[in-house]
């Protein structure tokens, strides 16, 4: 999907979000896989409209991995996206979701340089699982292109309002 | 007598008990645009201004003999491996289990208990780090790996100096912490484990952030007691309605209220 494609799209979904079906946060963590090798992943979401086709995703996610010859490679990364459930309010919800964001890295304990701050454009699909009481498990893989292409795998918990 | 009929009446027309000394879904919207903004805070100082913020000098650069001879003791020779590690229960064990036993605790009740429970652990847990956040970039602490690194073998960052305190362990202290609080106040039977999980992981994640190279022994114990007393403090003191379990329920001669005191 295009950039102009995801801004506009998020710019279609926001005014929906006022008047949304359910309020998702969650918090967990998994594996980033970036050129450099496998590193550890976590981070904290908010879904707005969980429960409706269309929803709107604003999360946080930071990684960290470990460099050749010592230190790391601190990632940040802030983002918004836009979630489509064609089943949103079944027990188990399959959903994909595409945005944009902003990505900044930082080495520490290091000879390398960190590269500069830049967009960041997400992608990728996932599982939420209601487990009741307003509990949701939430598994997605998302691919993220920016300065440094990475990959993410992980699991969160949180609760649906 | 009318009175006490009418509202005999009326408790017993809703579905289910009615909470004398909880927060209204009014107070938990506002509880969540309180959390929403310590963490919006949060992320804004740490991931938008943190090179504008962080010291580029060190005031406070050399260490003691205790944090040098703990630091012989406890780093690893692999300090990226420790590093990654004490992300890995820092940032996703400790909040999944504080998070997720405190869930599992509290299960059979609905997702506004869950929520109530919940909210507090986040919050303290933003707060501590906020506390901790302001603490870094006004002691500029140097950090073990920037002072003992050989000449020329180091490009600077902005995190080398920021050692005071850990933000990892408060962080974790204070998840752990909080959410035994919350437990316990509750009479959850699952408290034990809650407290023990929270507080292995949270002293495992200290440790490696000593063995990581990133954090001296005082600033990893300093932020055990913050991470502590936050964690202890914040439902307490801001949710003072976490442990009165008290519920309005009717009975055969008009009301009761039955709970823990």
């Amino acid at each position: 999907m295009r950039p102009g494609a995801i801004i506009l799209a998020i710019a279609v979904c926001a005014p929906r979000a006022v008047r949304a079906d359910g309020v998702t946060a969650t918090v967990g963590g998994g594996l980033d896989v970036a050129h450099d090798g496998t590193g550890v992943a976590w981070g904290t979401r908010v879904t707005i409209g969980s429960r409706d086709l269309l929803g709107l995703e604003l999360g946080f996610v930071g990684t960290d991995h470990a460099l050749a010859g010592g230190g790391s490679l601190d990632g940040n990364a802030v983002d918004a996206a836009v979630r489509l459930a064609p089943w949103p309010r079944h027990a188990w919800t399959p959903y994909a979701f595409a945005g944009l964001g902003w990505q900044r890295y930082d080495t520490s304990g290091s000879m390398m340089r960190a590269p500069a701050d830049a967009p960041t454009w997400p992608a990728g699909g996932g599982l939420q699982f209601r487990l009741g009481g307003g509990v949701v498990l939430d598994a997605r893989a998302t691919y993220r292109a920016s300065t440094i292409d990475s990959w993410t795998a992980g699991a969160s918990l949180g609760l649906e309002l | 007598m009318i009175c006490r009929l009418a509202v005999a009446l009326a408790v017993t027309a809703a579905a289910r008990p009615a909470r004398a000394d909880g927060p209204s879904d009014r107070t938990r919207e506002v509880e969540a645009a309180v959390t929403t903004a310590m963490g919006a805070a949060y992320l804004v100082a740490e991931v938008g201004f943190s090179r504008q913020l962080s010291p580029t000098t060190c005031t406070w650069c050399d260490p003691d003999g205790f944090d040098a001879g703990a630091r012989n003791l406890l780093r690893w020779r692999d300090t990226s491996l420790a590093n990654t590690l004490s992300d890995a229960t820092g940032y996703v064990s400790a909040p999944l289990a504080a998070a997720g036993l405190t869930i599992l605790a509290g299960r059979g009740h609905d997702w506004r208990r869950h929520y109530d429970d919940v909210v507090p652990i986040v919050q303290a847990a933003i707060a501590a780090s906020l506390v901790q956040h302001v603490t870094k970039v006004t002691v500029a602490r140097q950090r073990p790996y920037a002072h003992y690194a050989a000449p020329g073998t180091l490009v600077p960052s902005e995190e080398d100096n920021v050692s005071f305190w850990s933000g990892h362990t408060s962080l974790t202290f204070a998840l752990a912490v909080s959410a035994g609080t919350v437990t316990s106040s509750r009479g959850y039977a699952l408290a034990p484990v809650v407290w023990a999980t929270g507080l292995g992981l949270a002293a495992a994640t200290g440790y490696l952030r000593i063995a990581a190279d990133r954090h001296y022994a005082t600033d990893a114990l300093t932020g055990a007691v913050m991470g502590t007393l936050v964690g202890y403090a914040w439902p307490k003191l801001v949710h003072p309605w976490i442990g009165r379990d008290v519920d309005v329920v009717p009975t055969a001669n008009g009301l009761a209220a039955v709970g823990r005191f």
